[in-house]
């Protein structure tokens, strides 16, 4: 029992740090790779609570199809914030 | 001196204090949580309801109160809870009807040209195509015996398809033959064959059969009607199976559709 | 002759080898914070991907059930994208060109 614990510690930790510098960021390519660093620990956690269900499709959304949806915006506007 | 000018932080030191201090204090929040301190938790042994899902749904000594699918999380899903999955079907045909509405393209002119990226790349995205695609046909006919089911393998098909579109270009998708219109066809007709399975059990109320009821599955008490429950000796559970293969093809449609009209989207802009 | 012998269970010498996967998620986390160039970021990502599938095979044999361990295949077929959207970015005019 005691493995389970100290992971999913661990890998909330480190995810609620990179929430907050998310949102301070003024680089806002950056900024989507903290949030693909993000998604990466989440699957961790859900696959530490044995459920294989909620991995396969968080997946594909996590990382593949939400940096493609935030880099196409950034093309089409600017990069830089103020 | 000068390696030290060189590499400097570029956060200040209040940003790091407020992110570990906000990290501390969820910590110590879940905690408290956890040991009861903010009021009643549910307990952690196996409670009622869940003891009551594991036995309901694979029970092959009570033809009355199963669905033969070994897979719990899919018989709730499309037999237990089905109308919350029409629902939930509903609302993603929503959102591609929204995104085909507001962004209408506004000239029909759109030069030719592309190469993709340099040949290493397209060599590695056709690997993983091909592996992707059978993966995700394994999970799609496998969904009531192992984890997986419709909506994981037609999400994994999109999001291939979407990766072809960056790597390979736009003239590779056009060349295979997937357009705009044909992959709204294909999601309204596997929409429609969707409602047709979910309406089979009322052409045996009409015949005079016997009783039955909308999205039934299997056998239950008053009604005699049932789909197909075993193919030769592994467990098939009816509409479990048929409604994986069809929600495959309609969610793959879907997530391509919304992928190639956000991507390729012209309109005015303002300086 | 007597040669000293050391017996381990399979579960202890995995008990071992999960702290220092932990141990090593936590650097690639200090590499994302500290990369000069936005590259070091990128592959830190990348890193992390790959270590999380063999992690995934690791609880497998750990819990002793096969079942759970299918994500391990896309997890590491489609490490490498965000590469691929990075650099699409950075040297082309057109997302899909």
């Amino acid at each position: 029992m005691l493995i389970p614990i100290v992971v999913v510690l661990v890998a909330s930790t480190l995810s609620i740090i990179l929430a907050y510098l998310t949102m301070v960021e003024k680089d806002l390519l950056i900024a989507t790779i903290y949030i693909a660093f993000i998604g990466v620990l989440y699957t961790l956690i859900y696959y530490i609570l044995m459920a294989p269900d909620v991995v396969l499709a968080y997946m594909p959304v996590s990382s593949i199809l939400l940096p493609l949806m935030i880099v196409i915006v950034l093309k089409k506007t600017k990069r830089f914030e103020e | 001196m000068s390696v030290r000018n060189r590499i400097r932080m570029r956060y200040k030191k209040r940003d790091i204090v407020v992110a570990l201090s906000l990290a501390i204090s969820m910590l110590a929040l879940a905690m408290v949580l956890n040991m009861g301190g903010l009021g009643i938790l549910p307990p952690r042994t196996l409670r009622s309801l869940a003891r009551s899902i594991v036995i309901n749904t694979y029970n092959p000594w009570n033809t009355t109160l199963t669905s033969y699918s070994l897979n719990a999380v899919s018989a709730i899903i499309w037999d237990y809870r089905g109308i919350d999955t029409i629902f939930e079907t509903s609302v993603l045909m929503a959102a591609v009807t929204g995104v085909a509405i507001v962004l209408r393209e506004s000239h029909k002119g759109r030069k030719p040209g592309g190469q993709g990226m340099s040949i290493i790349v397209k060599s590695s995205t056709k690997i993983v195509m091909l592996l992707t695609i059978i993966g995700s046909l394994a999970l799609a006919v496998h969904g009531h015996l192992t984890p997986g089911g419709g909506f994981q393998a037609g999400s994994a098909i999109g999001a291939t398809l979407s990766l072809v579109l960056v790597a390979l270009s736009l003239q590779f998708i056009h060349r295979i033959g997937i357009d705009k219109d044909t992959l709204l066809k294909i999601r309204y007709t596997v929409l429609a064959m969707i409602l047709a399975v979910a309406l089979v059990p009322l052409i045996s109320l009409v015949l005079g059969y016997s009783y039955a009821y909308i999205l039934q599955n299997q056998v239950r008490e008053g009604s005699y009607f049932s789909m197909p429950s075993k193919f030769f000796t592994t467990p098939l559970a009816g509409t479990v199976f048929v409604f994986n293969i069809l929600e495959t093809i309609t969610v793959a449609s879907a997530i391509t559709y919304i992928v190639l009209t956000v991507a390729t989207y012209e309109g005015k802009t303002e300086e | 002759m007597v040669l000293v012998e050391i017996v381990f269970n399979v579960t202890q010498v995995l008990e071992m080898v999960i702290f220092v996967y932990i141990a090593s998620m936590v650097m690639f986390f200090v590499r994302i914070l500290r990369g000069p160039t936005i590259f070091d970021r990128v592959i830190a990502v990348d890193a992390l991907s790959c270590d999380l599938a063999v992690f995934m095979a690791l609880i497998a044999l750990y819990t002793g059930n096969p079942h759970i361990a299918f994500p391990m295949i896309f997890i590491a077929l489609w490490a490498y994208v965000l590469d691929l959207y990075v650099s699409k970015y950075l040297e082309f005019r057109d997302i899909g060109e």
